[in-house]
């Protein structure tokens, strides 16, 4: 063997080292990388799926003005990202409407109030935008 | 023939007249006697280009045998190439009774002084001579002046590097085709190595993009811990609005009596407070009962026929 074949050798069996190396810590990482995405994809899907109830696909223009469609509201007021609906004399018909409707829209109820007085009835509701 | 030593190893040159006897570990330089030289200009740049080529020029030259080349650069598109014949050299060796196990380098004479314009005398009757920078070994009688220096002058300084035999690389007992064997293996070892990193790094970056893609679409945090710290937060939204809205259909549920009906309903951070107008105490009890099944009663309070409940939702 002559020297340039013995320096080309030493040299392969570094270039094989370092690949080896260098390919057991990536796939180490791989690994890793697949796991964590696996679990980010899990966690977000769930994140998306609630997301999706609370959040996105509502539509609040819409909710709010079928709110007033239903029952006028006599006092309407936004605080702070909430949407505040008083109601200071509904029928018991009309505000079980509105709740109905509410609740059955994905919207984030923060406060309800329901005080009745003789035959008056108010109604206080207090919506997360 | 000369014998002369340096600190470490002993140094001979070697010649076919040698007759020393060598006890010790040393290196040996070859005389012109044991290869051939060959000095051509070609229109290349590259040493490898002429090596390839150093079987065709040296071809109806050499004798019989398993010749290696050594190729070296003289001036720019100028080469001296040696062609030597290792194990012929070794056989050789040993005819002139040198113990090839005490031989740790051969060098040739021509490697040594390749650079060097000179006239030396290697023993009483023989002399070195560089002529066009091939170094010939030639009778005194030949030479137009006697050189002063002799060639142990010379080699006193250290060796150079290019070797034409190393008894260590000897000693790994790899041949050549063995060393191609080893070669071809490794490379494809290498390759294979290669091209694996290669798919691993594509696989990464096509996770990366992935992440990325659902990031954006869906507009989500960037790292699982805020990911999963968002879906805490709407998990706990998630369990208090369906309990709400379970509780309300529950308590909606109950069956009032005639003059029985609900005062108030106040509704905040997960407690309903429920306050009914019912018309006994037993029916209050009921009330109670119905409410308890359910959810968990933190407070009574009675006013008359008011029966005041705060519930945890």
């Amino acid at each position: 063997m002559n020297r340039f074949k013995i320096s080309f050798l030493f040299f392969i069996i570094i270039v094989v080292i370092i690949f080896g190396f260098y390919y057991i810590n990536i796939k180490k990482e791989l690994r890793q990388e697949q796991l964590g995405f696996r679990q980010f994809k899990e966690a977000s899907s769930s994140l998306v799926l609630l997301k999706n109830r609370w959040i996105s696909k509502r539509d609040d223009k819409s909710i709010f003005s079928r709110v007033a469609n239903i029952a006028k509201p006599t006092k309407e007021s936004i605080k702070r990202g909430v949407k505040i609906f008083d109601f200071y004399s509904i029928s018991q018909s009309n505000m079980k409407r509105v709740l109905k409707f509410l609740l059955n829209s994905h919207v984030q109820i923060k406060k309800i109030s329901i005080k009745r007085k003789g035959s008056k009835i108010s109604l206080h509701v207090e919506v997360k935008l | 023939m000369s014998f002369f030593s340096s600190k470490r190893k002993d140094i001979y040159f070697i010649t076919k007249n040698f007759d020393k006897k060598i006890d010790s570990r040393c290196d040996i330089v070859l005389s012109p006697q044991f290869y051939w030289t060959k000095k051509v200009n070609l229109n290349t740049n590259f040493s490898f280009e002429v090596k390839k080529m150093a079987p065709s020029i040296f071809d109806g030259i050499l004798p019989k045998g398993d010749f290696d080349y050594r190729v070296f650069k003289t001036n720019p598109k100028e080469f001296i190439i040696l062609a030597y014949d290792i194990e012929h050299i070794l056989q050789e060796l040993k005819l002139l009774g040198i113990d090839i196990s005490l031989v740790d380098k051969i060098y040739t004479i021509q490697s040594e002084l390749l650079d060097k314009n000179i006239s030396l005398k290697s023993d009483e009757t023989h002399g070195i001579v560089s002529v066009d920078g091939i170094v010939v070994h030639l009778p005194l009688r030949f030479l137009e002046e006697t050189p002063k220096n002799s060639i142990e002058e010379i080699l006193q300084d250290r060796l150079s590097s290019s070797y034409i035999y190393s008894k260590n690389l000897k000693e790994m007992g790899i041949d050549k085709k063995e060393s191609n064997l080893i070669l071809s293996l490794l490379i494809l070892l290498a390759l294979v190595l290669f091209v694996h990193i290669l798919k691993i790094e594509k696989n990464r970056n096509l996770i990366a993009k992935q992440k990325e893609k659902m990031i954006k679409r869906y507009d989500l945090p960037k790292t699982s811990f805020e990911i999963k710290s968002m879906q805490a937060e709407f998990t706990k939204i998630d369990k208090e609005q369906n309990r709400l809205r379970e509780a309300l259909s529950y308590i909606g549920n109950f069956t009032l009596l005639n003059k029985e009906f609900f005062n108030s309903l106040e509704y905040e951070k997960s407690h309903l407070k429920l306050s009914v107008r019912l018309n006994s105490k037993n029916r209050q009890r009921v009330f109670k009962d119905f409410v308890s099944k359910k959810f968990k009663i933190i407070k009574v309070d009675k006013n008359g026929k008011d029966f005041i409940a705060q519930v945890a939702l």
